[in-house]
C-alpha cells in the first residue's frame, strides 16, 4: 500500500514531532500562552528532516497527526482531563480564534512535513 | 461527540458516501478521456478483467493498494472534519466507501470467468435511475465507449448526468483538448499546404 508517499521512517519522525509539539504546548500553555501551531510546526519538521523526497501527498498523514495532536494537546493542558473524553469534546471548545490556530497548524504542518530538509532532496520530487 | 448512529452522523456518512461516489465517477469519466494516462493506470483494470480469468483472484496487489491508498487519503481527511464538528459521521462515511468498493468491487466481477467479457456478447443496458448492476458493469468493460455512460459504481444516475453534460465536459479533457488541436491543425478542405 502507498501510504501516501510516506516510509515508516517519516511516520515514525512525524509521530515523533507531535508528541514534542504536545509537550512543548504544554510547557508554553503552564506560562500563559495557547500556541497550538507549535504542534504542526514540531510535527511538520520531524518529517522535513527525515524526508529525502519532496511530496505534498506525505503532508496530508502530517497535517492529519497534527490535528490530532492539537486536540490531544488541548484536552491535555487546556481542558484538563483525560484524553479521550478531552479529545471527544475538543470541538465544544472550538471559538473562531481557537479554530484559526489549529487551521494554520494543520497548514504548516502540511507544507513542511510534505517538504525536505535534506540537501539531495532538491534532485528528487515525488507526486502521489 | 455525536453517537456514530445517530441520524445527524447517518447522515453525513451518507453525504461522505455520496461525494466519494461522484468523484469516483467523475474521475472515471475523464481517465476515460486521456488516453496517455489510461494506458499506465487504468487500462490495466480492463486489461486484466477483459481477459479469461484463468483461476487468478480478484484484488490482486495492485487493485488492493489503489483503492486502500485513495480510502486512506479520505479518511485522513474525514478523520479531521470529525474531530473539529464533532460528528463521526464523516469517518464514519469514510470507512463504509472503502468496505462498498472492496466488496462491490468483487459483486461488480462476477461476469470475469474463463470467457472473456466481449465473447459473452452482452446488450447495452437500458439507461436507467437506480443502481448500477454487475451486468452494467460487465458492459462497461465490453463497450466502455458506448454512447449509453456506464461509468458509475453505484448510483446509476450519476451517467445519466454525464450524459447531460458531457457535449461541454469533454471539451476540458486530455483527448477532447488534443482533439481540437489537431483539428486546428488541419487545413480547410480545397487549400495546399504550403511546401
Amino acid at each position: 500500500m502507498n501510504w501516501l508517499g510516506s516510509n515508516p521512517l517519516s511516520l515514525a519522525a512525524a509521530l515523533v514531532g507531535t508528541v514534542l509539539g504536545v509537550l512543548l504546548f504544554g510547557q508554553l500553555q503552564a506560562h500563559g500562552h495557547e500556541l497550538p501551531l507549535c504542534v504542526g510546526v514540531c510535527a511538520g519538521l520531524g518529517c522535513a528532516v527525515s524526508n529525502r523526497e519532496v511530496n505534498l501527498m506525505r503532508g496530508l498523514v502530517v497535517g492529519t497527526l497534527a490535528a490530532w495532536g492539537g486536540a490531544a494537546a488541548h484536552a491535555l493542558y487546556v481542558a484538563e482531563l483525560p484524553l479521550w473524553p478531552g479529545v471527544t469534546r475538543f470541538h465544544a471548545d472550538l471559538d473562531a480564534a481557537r479554530l484559526a490556530l489549529h487551521f494554520v497548524s494543520i497548514v504548516i504542518a502540511i507544507l513542511t512535513g510534505g517538504s525536505s530538509l535534506r540537501p539531495e532532496s532538491r534532485a528528487r520530487s515525488v507526486r502521489g | 461527540m455525536l453517537a456514530p448512529f445517530s441520524p445527524v452522523s447517518l447522515l453525513a456518512a451518507l453525504g461522505i458516501f455520496l461525494i466519494a461516489d461522484l468523484v469516483y465517477v467523475v474521475d472515471h469519466y475523464l481517465v476515460h478521456h486521456d488516453t496517455p494516462r489510461y494506458r499506465t493506470t487504468h487500462g490495466r483494470h480492463h486489461r486484466r478483467y477483459n481477459g479469461k480469468r484463468a483461476g487468478e483472484v480478484h484484488l490482486d496487489g495492485y487493485e488492493l493498494s489503489t483503492y486502500s491508498t485513495a480510502s486512506f487519503m479520505m479518511a485522513c481527511g474525514c478523520s479531521v472534519l470529525s474531530l473539529f464538528t464533532g460528528n463521526p459521521g464523516f469517518l464514519l462515511g469514510a470507512v463504509v466507501k472503502y468496505v462498498h468498493s472492496l466488496v462491490f468491487h468483487l459483486y461488480q466481477h462476477r461476469w470475469w470467468s474463463d470467457t472473456p467479457v466481449r465473447q459473452q456478447y452482452l446488450a447495452a443496458p437500458r439507461p436507467h435511475w437506480g443502481l448500477a448492476s454487475a451486468r452494467y458493469h460487465a458492459f462497461h468493460h465490453s463497450d466502455p465507449n458506448d454512447p449509453i455512460f456506464t461509468y458509475s459504481e453505484t448510483w446509476a444516475g450519476w451517467d445519466r448526468l454525464l450524459e447531460l453534460g458531457h457535449p461541454w465536459l469533454v471539451r476540458f479533457t486530455v483527448d477532447g483538448k488534443d482533439r481540437r488541436r489537431a483539428n486546428r491543425c488541419v487545413p480547410p478542405a480545397g487549400m495546399h499546404q504550403a511546401t
